[in-house]
């Protein structure tokens, strides 16, 4: 895959369930387009390091559980946007339904995951800048990566 | 809920509980007239709370055409 510049990414979000967690699955759902999206930050799993320091011998590291993280999106608050709204039905949500997120990378690539919203702040700033949210979205599954449709 | 999106172009009357819009078609809905979506986007669109449940008159027209939920 060549490189590319972030430019023509969409997050989207999905208040179905996927009939089987994998790619076929979540890619079946229908998903909603969150608009005015700035920024997505860094996601993806990550593997933490379990150390144990025998009386004799280096430090050994072992890995521990995978942890998917989350992404905080910046975007420009707009009460109007459908999957803005979809998004912050998932932060006042007070169950733990699990809302699926598909990721498309400008050459149609797709990331697709399970997460939950913790919050959906918003900030209101200088008079010169926009006024922002910055939902945080915990990943709770496998980020399932799949090619251009 | 069991979601699945078979590209089905077929319509419930439902309404536009306010005016929103969809980044990702560019469709705009204005409050109080129908959404003809698919049934999945409308799900969402119903999640978001951005759709008033079809009325009794409605649900009624729905199943005279059998085109109810």
């Amino acid at each position: 895959m060549s490189s590319m510049t972030a430019a023509g990414s969409k997050l989207a979000i999905s208040a179905g369930s996927p009939a089987t967690v994998d790619v076929a699955g979540a890619s079946a759902l229908a998903y909603t387009t969150i608009g005015q999206v700035e920024q997505l930050g860094a996601f993806g799993a990550t593997t933490e390091v379990v150390n144990f320091q025998p009386l004799d011998g280096p430090l050994q590291k072992y890995k521990g559980p995978s942890n998917s993280g989350a992404i905080q999106p910046q975007l420009a608050h707009d009460d109007d946007d459908a999957g803005q709204t979809l998004l912050r039905t998932a932060a006042d949500d007070k169950t733990s339904k699990l809302y699926w997120f598909r990721v498309t990378l400008p050459n149609g690539a797709r990331r697709f995951f399970g997460g939950r919203v913790f919050g959906y702040p918003e900030n209101v700033g200088a008079a010169n800048s926009m006024v922002t949210a910055n939902p945080s979205i915990e990943i709770s599954t496998d980020v399932l990566k799949a090619a251009a449709a | 809920m069991a979601a699945k999106n078979t590209g089905s172009t077929d319509t419930k009357s439902n309404i536009a509980a306010r005016f929103f819009k969809d980044a990702g078609t560019g469709k705009q809905y204005e409050a109080g007239k129908p959404v003809d979506v698919d049934d999945a986007t409308l799900a969402n669109y119903a999640a978001a709370g951005l759709i008033d449940a079809p009325s009794a008159a409605q649900q009624l027209a729905d199943e005279a055409n059998g085109t109810a939920a």
